[in-house]
């Protein structure tokens, strides 16, 4: 049996398991970088360390005039090649500038930028006024240029008063705040009812047209404008302009056209702009 | 090395002045073309003129300083490097002598020669016999005067693994000159050249 001399080359697994920095001293790591930064061994370098500075710096030593026999050669080559191609720095300029232009859209980038930025703009300020933003959008909006102010949920509807046209009198079935009673709409009257709270006055009676089942004349419209829902309530007047004004005014303007019909836009929207138009009562007439 | 007067040197070249270029050419040719030989030989000087072509060309664009600007002319290199050796390995040539052999000195020379001052040429030719990753980082950083972090950019590996390569071949290197051994080159110095990263000097 061989014995063992104490080398870690007589266990391999030992020799595996330490970390190589304890076999090779981070002494040798500093040198070799001193070496190969062309800094020398340094002070107390070994023989063979100062033979490899030796030949490093061999290696690195200076141009000889062998390797500089062709400067006049290479140095015709760059004239000709800045004649030819115009690789100058005013020249490769030039030609940048000349390829900017040749592209379509060189230089109207920022007009493209502001047209489309404005463009943005507008198609948002319309949605505003539209009153068509999502809520906090809207409100935003509604801070900065006056746009309509979106309605908070569950906020009743503003009170619609509708006022008798050409002094005719309300019909008798009219009372103000109370949904409409009438059995064909009383469906549509609760599902809308949340909405408008309006007081309105009833509709005058000679401006009401029957309501389909016959009974709307007067109790229809009372109710129409008083709930602004329902269509049911659709009472003769309320109904027809209820209806096309709801939805066409209900999102741009809210006022003046919503009127007479405060139902059309109380159900259209459910929101605040309809609410303000009761007012015109159209209906009455 | 230029030092403080590269970036006047630069921008002279880079407007067309022939001497301007001419420095910059004899500061950096001679390491430009040590570099070459290591892979390609008796090539090396067709393939520095084309580098230094693209150079006359592109120099206008070029924005860094004097490391940024080795470190774009030795990445243009490596990739004529890896051409040449795209172009040979699809169209061999078999020499008919071991012409390679004949250009190296002798083993015994080269050691004695690198203990009393040795030429250039030896110093190299003695380097070329590490596996080719390692004398090419050797050579980028001792010849060529490039950091680490440099040569990983430009050979494609990360600062770390350029610093082991460098370390291994001083080792073998420092063993070679002390057992008097010139071994015969490594089967990994016919391994194709990894592609480089992307230059980061040209703007």
């Amino acid at each position: 049996m061989r014995a063992f001399n104490g080398s870690l080359a007589e266990m391999p697994l030992l020799s595996r398991l330490i970390p190589r920095r304890v076999r090779r001293p981070a002494a040798d790591e500093a040198a070799a970088e001193r070496l190969l930064a062309g800094q020398g061994a340094g002070p107390g370098a070994s023989a063979g360390q100062q033979a490899l500075e030796l030949l490093l710096r061999a290696a690195a030593g200076p141009g000889t005039g062998k390797e500089l026999s062709g400067e006049d050669a290479a140095v015709a080559a760059f004239v000709s090649a800045v004649t030819a191609s115009g690789s100058g720095t005013a020249n490769a300029r030039a030609r940048g500038r000349a390829r900017a232009g040749k592209r379509p859209l060189a230089g109207r980038v920022p007009i493209l930028a502001a047209v489309a930025a404005m463009a943005v703009v507008a198609g948002l300020s319309g949605t505003a006024a539209a009153n068509a933003l999502p809520a906090p959008l809207q409100r935003l909006a509604h801070a900065v240029f006056g746009a309509p102010a979106p309605a908070a949920p569950g906020r009743p509807a503003p009170v619609i008063s509708a006022s008798p046209r050409n002094g005719s009198t309300p019909s008798h079935g009219a009372i103000a705040g109370h949904p409409a009673a009438s059995p064909g709409t009383a469906g549509q009257s609760r599902r809308s009812s949340a909405k408008a709270k309006a007081t309105a006055t009833p509709a005058p009676a000679g401006t009401a047209s029957p309501a389909p089942a016959g009974t709307a004349g007067s109790g229809g419209s009372g109710n129409g404008n008083g709930k602004g829902n329902g269509n049911g309530n659709g009472n003769g007047n309320g109904n027809g302009n209820g209806k096309g004004n709801g939805n066409g005014n209900g999102k741009g303007n809210g006022n003046g056209n919503g009127n007479g019909n405060g139902n059309g836009n109380g159900k259209g929207n459910g929101n605040g702009n309809g609410k303000g138009n009761g007012k015109g009562k159209g209906n009455g007439g | 090395m230029l030092g403080p007067e590269f970036s006047d040197v630069l921008r002279l070249a880079a407007s067309g002045d022939p001497a301007a270029f001419g420095a910059l050419w004899r500061d950096t040719h001679p390491s430009l073309l040590r570099y070459l030989r290591l892979s390609a030989g008796e090539a090396a000087e067709d393939l520095a003129s084309e580098v230094w072509l693209e150079v006359a060309r592109r120099i206008a664009r070029f924005r860094g300083g004097e490391l940024e600007f080795r470190g774009w002319l030795f990445t243009m290199a490596r990739r004529r490097l890896i051409d040449q050796h795209r172009y040979q390995t699809r169209h061999p040539e078999l020499p008919t002598a071991d012409t390679d052999r004949l250009d190296r000195p002798a083993a015994d020379d080269t050691v004695a020669a690198a203990l009393e001052g040795i030429s250039t040429e030896t110093a190299l030719a003695f380097i070329a016999t590490l596996p080719r990753d390692q004398a090419e980082i050797i050579v980028l950083r001792v010849v060529v005067g490039l950091d680490a972090a440099q040569v990983a950019r430009i050979v494609g590996k990360s600062p770390g693994a350029v610093r082991v390569a460098a370390h291994r071949g001083l080792r073998t290197l420092a063993a070679r000159l002390a057992g008097g051994g010139f071994a015969a080159p490594d089967p990994g110095a016919a391994a194709p050249l990894p592609e480089p990263w992307q230059p980061a000097g040209e703007v």
